[in-house]
């Protein structure tokens, strides 16, 4: 797996590639918590996220949770694959997600 | 097979078998993590028992269930699916429901030892009872198909703490539904109680959601430092596996402790599901790993 962020003022961007997985949450979840203080616009960017396991799926659903009393959360550039993942588990109707 | 193979499983199954049940699971996904939220209000220092609890649960079942999720139909997977949301709903009542449901709870002797000024205790100690009558009350915001599939909700979701699946009035094992399906409730509440038990790791508590250093509790202070030394809970095949990274001797022994109550829930889910179903669970003990000696 491999993020990479960039910040300019309140705006966070979150670009992952690969996979999140039960191996790479933890890492994951450690980038999240580094940078997301003081963000009031946070983007994940999944143009080259290739699965994302249930131990992600927490992560962002625990992430939108603490940007719900803080900011917005949106999720970009989302593939068919990792789409099918929000749609089989219902967070399609959690997440904002906007398909690629 | 690989362990990703597991992952998310159940919901696509359902999906497969029943579009119409698949869909109703995901729209009650919305509402019920809102709900689920509100433990926090009781509760605010205790370990997650939000919907990032009921995703581990959910995960937990696939890979106790593994292969014989090919047994379960459509009707069994959206009644367990919906118990790994619900079952934990009765820990956030309201004011206005604690009194109404407690006048509906056989709470045993238990006030003779306890006093009914300890609100979060008395939730605490009987949420599972609190979960069904919650789920009872609010079935038709969840839009359940039909009175079978609230039962089976309401009693595997009650299941969690129980150890007695055997009684086939309370569980039993084949409840007809209409279309011919029948629902097997001691194998569904014995995965959900299995699961909900093993749910210890360190990830279970976001980092940037919970603030360690605050809590003043000792409580607290043992529960979450147990779970911050483990560090995953892998199910295998055959065993449970707890990877611990600690050199507290007094962490250790509390997690010896925990393990201990683990394997009696092990024994006690492979007893009734052996004993009274076509299923088993092929997990037999809980090993601890602890990963600063390999």
């Amino acid at each position: 797996m491999k993020i990479n962020t960039f910040k300019e003022n309140d705006k966070l961007i979150i670009s992952v590639e690969e996979r999140i997985d039960s191996v790479t949450a933890p890492d994951f979840e450690k980038a999240i918590k580094n940078e997301i203080e003081g963000a009031a616009q946070l983007v994940f960017d999944f143009k080259k996220l290739d699965y994302i396991s249930s131990a992600g799926l927490r992560i962002l659903l625990g992430t939108q949770k603490y940007m719900a009393k803080r900011g917005k959360m949106k999720i970009i550039n989302v593939n068919e694959t990792v789409n099918e993942i929000f749609e089989v588990t219902g967070f399609s109707y959690i997440l904002d997600i906007e398909l690629i | 097979m690989d362990n990703n193979s597991y992952d998310y499983a159940m919901e696509r199954r359902l999906r497969k078998l029943s579009p119409e049940l698949h869909g109703r699971f995901t729209e009650s996904v919305f509402g019920l993590q809102h709900i689920l939220n509100n433990y926090l209000l009781i509760f605010p220092t205790f370990t997650d028992h939000t919907a990032l609890h009921s995703m581990n649960v959910i995960d937990f079942c696939n890979r106790i269930i593994g292969p014989q999720l090919e047994k379960l139909n459509a009707d069994e997977i959206y009644s367990l699916l919906m118990g790994c949301y619900f079952h934990d709903t009765g820990m956030g009542v309201s004011k206005k429901d604690y009194e109404e449901f407690s006048k509906k709870i056989d709470f045993g002797n238990y006030f003779e030892t306890h006093s009914r000024e300890h609100v979060s205790d008395v939730i605490r100690d009987f949420h599972n009872e609190f979960s069904g009558l919650f789920i009872e009350k609010y079935a038709d915001l969840f839009d359940i198909p039909s009175e079978e599939h609230l039962r089976a909700i309401i009693q595997i979701s009650r299941g969690h703490r129980k150890t007695i699946l055997t009684d086939e009035d309370e569980y039993p094992i084949a409840l007809p539904v209409e279309g011919g399906n029948t629902i097997c409730f001691p194998y569904l509440s014995a995965l959900i109680r299995l699961a909900d038990e093993i749910d210890v790791a360190a990830g279970r508590n976001l980092s940037f959601l919970y603030d360690l250093d605050s809590l003043t509790n000792e409580k607290d202070i043992i529960e979450f430092g147990k779970h911050e030394a483990i560090k995953d809970v892998e199910a295998l095949e055959d065993r449970f596996v707890l990877m611990i990274d600690t050199k507290d001797d007094f962490v250790l022994g509390n997690i010896k402790k925990m393990a201990k109550k683990m394997q009696k829930t092990v024994n006690e889910c492979r007893s009734a599901v052996i004993g009274r179903t076509p299923y088993t669970i092929t997990q037999k003990s809980i090993e601890l790993r602890n990963i600063n000696e390999d």
